[in-house]
């Protein structure tokens, strides 16, 4: 080894210094290596989801007046199977999933079972009523207080589905488009196993 | 030490005095409140865009996020509290939308734990600036008392700042209904209105137009302060200024009737007698409160309108060239409406064949138009000729036979037929007309006033 | 050779090189074979050159849009601007992973070149600061016999020159040795990473007339974009260099002030770099962004932020150390965790784990980053553990009322705001492993707990340089604090009735403004006592450099308390032709106009600014990125700026109807004129101060 110069080695050599460094750079080393397994065993942001709070509580009100001027409450609907339905006209995945809500609807409509509300996401009345011109479907669409209920039930981007119980519960949530058969299944399987 | 202070010790005083002066006064007084926009921004700012990274709500061009903050305008300007909001977003967000962790459970470690460093540090530092001066004056004190000292201090450290972390944590980790981040609420816009309703209330306008001020200072979308404040500004006389409130607020709110109402008055002192016959439509189309409609009954507002659209009506008709000269109907640039607001005037004065006349011409350039033919039936009905009252159920009939459905139709066979005593045919009518999906409030009001209704029904 | 091929082989000389190169210092500072050492320095030679070529042959790859690099075809498209298409090399993962290499092996060689040029001859290391009582009482007496006027400025300045200048190493010198090893080890991880999972030149097939997606929309509609990662990267690397010979010196055991000494200009460089680096991008992000806002204790924005702090804090406990020989662990510890805290930084950027604006996608370096982190704290740590009946310093605080007691509450400070910001940062995390949680951190919560350490950073930066180097049964200098700060004091109470009549309220804008002036004043009086005594020179050397960051950091200060507490926003939606009031100001909406780029269409709104000039905030569309950004424009003056931009074109047609954000902020200008200021002060400093020139570096001994 090279002889280091003395006094550049430092004079104040005491017997507890080594001992009390080690006790200093222990908890130190503790502290940075939970710090790195939790950062280790994260998922990547990106990732992550964070479930709904809505799940599983009380459907939030989704009330006002359609595009048609008709007041709506979902709340008259009670005893039903509710899909609300959150959806921009001009947002593709919108325009996908369209058919597959008319699909539900006819299969529906007569019983009266299961009902579907759509819930204008930022967006414009004439827009949606040429939208529902072109595209067919013919159930409520909730103008006023549409943002209310879209802030109310958590809504992250369009579109975005959530089912309500009978009960009046919201039971299952759909990021992205839904399909007929997909909502048939859900309400298959609460209805089987409550 | 000299007896007497020396210049500098008066320069620190004043000095000082000066700095305390001006830094209380500014800390003190409060300055104007914050409006609604200001604190909708400091709101938005405190959470998170539930789908950007990392960004806020106030940062984001989402949809979500222009969502979410129009949401919290239209809460701010309801008037509620910091509190509420977050527990609103919190519901359907869940907490990570809330950059602000709660002061409470594990999350309030995040709050505690920087205080109980800072005590640590602080110790640390204290015990090296201690150490520095006491090392040469008691060389070596016992190792044991070096510990039980140690342990006493380090005890004392955990509790003082653990307890000052905690109090952080109480006060820092929630949002009171009080205190709130995005300014403290002095007055909401709401309590302005209402302040200004009570002034009004006793007479007291230029307190009543002070508050409505105060109120739009902080929320300037407001269409119950801009529509009062236009109309006390009409009251006052100054007509265009309490237009331009009152189209500001028509603007904001189309569905709000006192806006409406309180234009078409303004309209009808301005003299535009159309523009107030649109803003009076307008708020019949609406579902005016029952005090609305009294004001209007009061202000006679309907009267004037139907008043100022028959003289323009007939001036529209005096301007047209004696009747043999006249162009074609559809070379003028009168439209349907018009010509039948003309025919009605000129009944009105007791022209009916003039009236009659009117619609025929009107007739031939349009022949078989149901709202034309069902005026002129209705001119004749209300003759009181039995002939011509015939006539004119001819003409009703002609137009439900096109439409069955076409309310005027309806409504003015319903009055032939009861004049004719025949009662079962005008119910019939009536109910005919009852159940279709859009009647026209005119045509409501009309069988309503004429006591119709109750006519038939006997 | 195609771009692929030659990239990949010169980032495997790169590694190679790296690798050589710890092999070779590691034998060397085993003793046996110490001439190796001295072929370090043309190792360095040949890793950089690695590294140039790498970085030329991507750029090339860039300019030439050679799309069968994937780098390129992922990030580069040929309706890139050409600024931004040089810039594309920093706006994503690998390119970035380059550049840091790069500019890596820059500072290996001018470290090589710096301290290896020296034959390898006897070592002439001079130490200060192991007769702590004759330097201190000699200070004391030059400030008792020059009545405080210099206020020890070209005190300071000596010794720590005189130190430098005796700091010269062999080439073979081990402490040299064992700090180009460390350099050489972090080389060969970053090489590493590009040869891994960071690969920047990996070879694809695209089909014929595939043109790529460009980078970001976001990252290429700023000038700032050019510079700030660049700048941001010679900050954060340079602290390589002290993490070093912090490592060498526990090593070596030579853990005296002599490592400090020499690797003081690196760091004050390196902290220059990552200061102007962070405000650059402040400013970028109030530029490009649109919202008003320029620092939103974002994860990446806290990284920067964390070592700028311990830096910040070694910059001031290093002269503590200097004078007094004590902290030493402290300030070994403060450079260690500065640079860990640069790879921890670079993790949470890279790795994805923390959601933020800045981070690149996810992707593959994330366990890479943390193991290497793991690894430099484990080994520092254990050094420091080992070397610990060493680390104790002969020295010791004699008065709390002085420098070295003022630098010691500074340092306390920065340690508390380091661990508030780190704490936030990491929150969400720990939260989420212990009971799976998911909670944010953010605005509310740093505001309010770095509001009060800001305050007090701000109190002792007024007072610090006034204090002396505290001497043995010292009263606290009452009478030299009250004559010294009275001008300040008075500067303090002007400022705030100047802002109390200009219509501030609340406390804490209040409070900040009257210790801005407080301290500003304090800076000024040293730096017009350095100017009157040593003309212009007295604008250099490290204590009057300092003093002119000082008063950047007020001018940053006042700007971010003003900026942050005065702010009003609206929206407006006007059509053209309409006008607008907000704050102060009139907004007229002049019209719209559409502007078609090369890689982009703009709908730009004119927007009048108080009957003078008009400015074009728009809406950008990129077709290939299928992405719509704002563009926003400033009108700044020094009194304040009013931000403008779009959010919406609500009628697409014929209506010509605007929905404008309008931002009125104060002072929003002087956080980029005192930012300015700071990266001047750091470079003044930089410059040989008058006294060190004179004195001979004999003398440098305490007299």
């Amino acid at each position: 080894m090279s002889e280091p110069d003395r006094r550049e080695r430092g004079a104040g050599m005491s017997r507890g210094s080594r001992r009390r460094a080690v006790w200093i750079a222990l908890p130190v080393a503790t502290a940075v290596a939970l710090l790195v397994l939790v950062l280790a065993t994260r998922d990547s942001a990106f990732e992550r989801k964070a479930s709904s709070p809505i799940l599983g509580a009380l459907a939030p009100p989704v009330a006002g007046a359609t595009i048609t001027g008709e007041p709506f409450d979902l709340d008259d609907w009670r005893g039903r199977w509710v899909i609300v339905n959150f959806f921009q006209s001009t947002c593709v995945p919108c325009i996908v999933e369209h058919p597959e809500l008319v699909a539900f609807d006819e299969r529906h409509n007569a019983a009266g079972d299961a009902r579907i509300v759509s819930v204008v996401f930022d967006d414009t009345v004439e827009n949606v009523r040429e939208f529902f011109a072109v595209h067919g479907g013919d159930w409520p669409v909730l103008a006023t207080g549409a943002r209310e209920a879209a802030v109310a039930y958590g809504v992250t981007g369009v579109p975005e589905s959530y089912l309500v119980a009978p009960s009046g519960v919201v039971v299952w949530k759909q990021l992205g488009g839904v399909t007929a058969d997909g909502i048939d299944d859900v309400i298959a399987q609460l209805t089987a196993d409550p | 030490m000299r007896g007497r202070p020396s210049a500098r010790t008066i320069g620190w005083i004043a000095a000082l005095l000066v700095a305390a002066g001006a830094f209380t006064f500014g800390a003190v007084d409060e300055g104007p409140p914050k409006t609604n926009a200001d604190r909708v921004r400091a709101l938005a700012e405190d959470f998170a865009c539930p789908v950007c990274a990392g960004q806020s709500v106030a940062e984001s061009d989402v949809p979500v996020a222009r969502e979410i903050r129009r949401q919290m305008a239209v809460w701010v300007d309801e008037g509620r509290s910091d509190a509420y909001i977050r527990d609103q977003l919190v519901a359907a967000y869940d907490v990570d939308i809330d950059y602000n962790p709660s002061g409470s459970g594990v999350t309030s470690l995040v709050w505690i734990l920087p205080v109980l460093a800072a005590g640590g540090i602080a110790a640390v530092v204290v015990m090296m600036l201690r150490s520095g001066r006491s090392e040469q004056a008691q060389p070596a004190a016992g190792s044991q008392r070096r510990w039980r000292n140690a342990a006493v201090w380090t005890v004392a450290i955990v509790v003082v700042a653990g307890g000052a972390g905690l109090l952080v944590a109480r006060s820092s980790g929630s949002r009171s209904a009080g205190g709130s981040v995005s300014g403290e609420i002095r007055v909401t816009s709401r309590e302005l209105i209402f302040e200004a309703q009570q002034r009004l209330g006793t007479g007291d306008m230029d307190g009543a137009i002070a508050a409505y001020d105060e109120a739009l200072e902080l929320q300037p979308s407001s269409a119950e302060a801009l529509t009062y404040r236009g109309w006390l500004t009409s009251r006052q006389g100054d007509l265009d200024t309490a237009a331009e409130y009152l189209d500001d607020a028509i603007a904001v709110d189309p569905a709000y009737p006192d806006a409406r109402l309180f234009r078409a008055i303004v309209a009808l002192e301005q003299g535009d007698g159309s523009a107030a016959a649109q803003e009076l439509a307008a708020f019949d189309s609406l579902d005016p409160p029952p005090y609305a409609e009294e004001l209007l009954a009061q202000s006679q507002v309907r009267e004037r309108v139907a008043a100022a659209r028959d003289a323009d009506a007939l001036a529209a008709v005096d301007a047209l060239a004696a009747l043999d000269e006249r162009p074609a109907f559809s070379e003028t640039d009168m439209d349907v409406p018009e010509a039948l607001a003309a025919a009605e005037a000129l009944a009105g004065r007791g022209d009916l064949l003039e009236a009659v006349q009117l619609l025929d011409w009107v007739l031939e350039s349009r022949p078989g138009d149901p709202d034309v033919l069902a005026g002129r039936g209705w001119l004749l009905v209300r003759s009181g000729d039995p002939e011509l009252l015939a006539l004119g159920v001819e003409y009703l009939d002609a137009v439900l036979a096109a439409d069955p459905s076409n309310p005027a139709g309806l409504v003015y066979r319903a009055f032939a037929r009861w004049q004719q005593a025949d009662i079962a045919g005008a119910r019939a009518d009536l109910e005919a007309f009852d159940r279709l999906d859009h009647r026209p409030p005119d045509l409501d009001r009309l069988v309503e006033d004429q006591g119709l209704r109750a006519a038939v029904s006997s | 050779m195609s771009n692929v091929v030659l990239g990949s082989a010169a980032v495997a000389a790169g590694l190679g090189a790296a690798l050589l190169g710890v092999v070779v210092t590691g034998l060397g500072v085993s003793g046996r074979l110490r001439f190796w050492l001295r072929h370090a320095r043309g190792l360095t030679f040949a890793m950089a050159a690695a590294a140039v070529l790498a970085v030329i042959v991507m750029e090339r790859a860039l300019i030439t849009r050679d799309f069968t690099v994937k780098f390129v075809a992922d990030n580069g498209s040929s309706t890139t601007p050409p600024v931004f298409n040089v810039a594309t090399l920093w706006s994503a993962l690998e390119g970035s992973i380059l550049l840091w290499a790069l500019v890596l092996c820059g500072y290996a060689v001018a470290v090589a070149v710096k301290f290896g040029r020296r034959r390898p001859t006897s070592m002439r290391i001079a130490s200060i600061g192991d007769d702590q009582s004759a330097t201190g009482g000699d200070d004391s007496a030059a400030h008792t016999a020059s009545g405080g006027q210099s206020a020890a400025t070209a005190d300071d300045d000596r010794s720590a020159t005189a130190s430098r200048d005796q700091f010269a190493l062999a080439a073979d010198d081990p402490m040299l040795g064992w700090a180009m090893l460390v350099m050489f080890a972090v080389s060969a991880f970053f090489f590493a990473l590009m040869v891994g999972s960071a690969d920047p030149f990996i070879s694809v097939e695209v089909p014929p007339g595939y043109d790529g997606p460009g980078p970001n929309p976001l990252l290429q509609n700023h000038i700032l974009m050019a510079f700030h990662p660049p700048i941001l990267y010679l900050g954060y690397v340079g602290f390589t260099v002290p993490f070093a010979f912090a490592v060498a010196a526990l090593a070596t055991g030579r853990l005296g002030e002599g490592w400090l000494a020499a690797t003081r200009r690196w760091t004050v460089a390196a902290w220059g770099f990552l200061t102007f680096g962070i405000v650059l991008g402040a400013w970028w992000s109030y530029e490009t962004l649109g919202w008003g806002g320029y620092w939103a204790w974002d994860p990446v924005e806290n990284a920067s932020l964390l070592p700028w702090l311990t830096g910040t804090a070694y910059l001031h406990s290093v002269m503590v150390q200097e004078r007094r020989g004590m902290l030493r662990v402290w300030n070994l510890s403060l450079v260690i965790a500065t640079f860990s805290l640069t790879i921890l930084g670079t993790f949470l950027t890279r790795s994805g784990v923390l959601a933020s604006v800045h981070a690149f996608t996810e992707s593959g370096i994330g366990p890479a980053i943390l193991g290497f982190f793991a690894v430099i704290v484990a080994v520092s740590l254990a050094l420091i553990a080992w070397r610990g009946d060493r680390l104790r310093g002969p020295g010791r605080i004699a008065a709390p009322v002085s420098r070295e007691g003022a630098f010691l509450a500074n340092n306390a400070l920065f340690a508390a705001f380091a661990f508030v910001v780190l704490l936030g940062t990491v929150f969400p995390l720990l939260v989420e492993a212990f009971d799976g949680r998911t909670i944010s951190v953010g605005n509310p919560y740093f505001d309010r707990m770095t509001r009060p350490i800001g305050f007090a950073l701000l109190f002792l930066m007024a007072v610090a340089p006034m204090l002396p180097w505290g001497a043995e049964s010292r009263r606290p200098p009452t009478e030299l604090l009250s004559r010294r700060l009275l001008v300040p004091m008075w500067t303090a109470a002007a400022a705030l009735v100047v802002a109390v009549a200009a219509g501030a309220r609340g406390w804490a804008p209040l409070l900040a403004f009257g210790l801005g002036g407080f301290a500003g004043a304090a800076a000024l009086r040293q730096i017009f006592l350095a100017v009157r005594r040593h003309r212009w020179r007295g604008l250099v050397g490290r204590t009057n450099g300092g003093m002119i960051v000082h008063l950047g950091v007020v001018l940053v200060a006042v700007a971010f308390a003003a900026s942050q507490s005065y702010v009003r926003q609206a929206e407006f939606d006007l059509e053209s032709g309409q006008q607008a009031e907000f704050a102060g100001h009139e907004i007229v909406y002049v019209g719209s106009a559409v502007t078609a780029h090369e890689n982009r269409t703009e709908r730009v709104a004119f927007v009048r600014v108080d009957d003078a000039k008009t400015y074009g905030p728009a809406i950008a569309t990129y077709p290939f990125a299928s992405q719509t950004i704002g563009i926003p424009s400033v009108r700044s003056t020094l009194r304040d700026d009013v931000a403008l931009s779009v959010l919406q074109f609500p009628d697409d047609d014929a209506a010509d109807r605007v929905i404008l954000r309008v931002t009125v902020q104060p002072l929003v200008v002087w956080l980029w004129l005192g930012g300015i200021v700071m990266a001047l002060g750091t470079a003044l400093s930089l410059l040989p101060s008058r006294a060190g020139r004179r004195q001979p570096a004999a003398t440098g001994a305490p007299a």
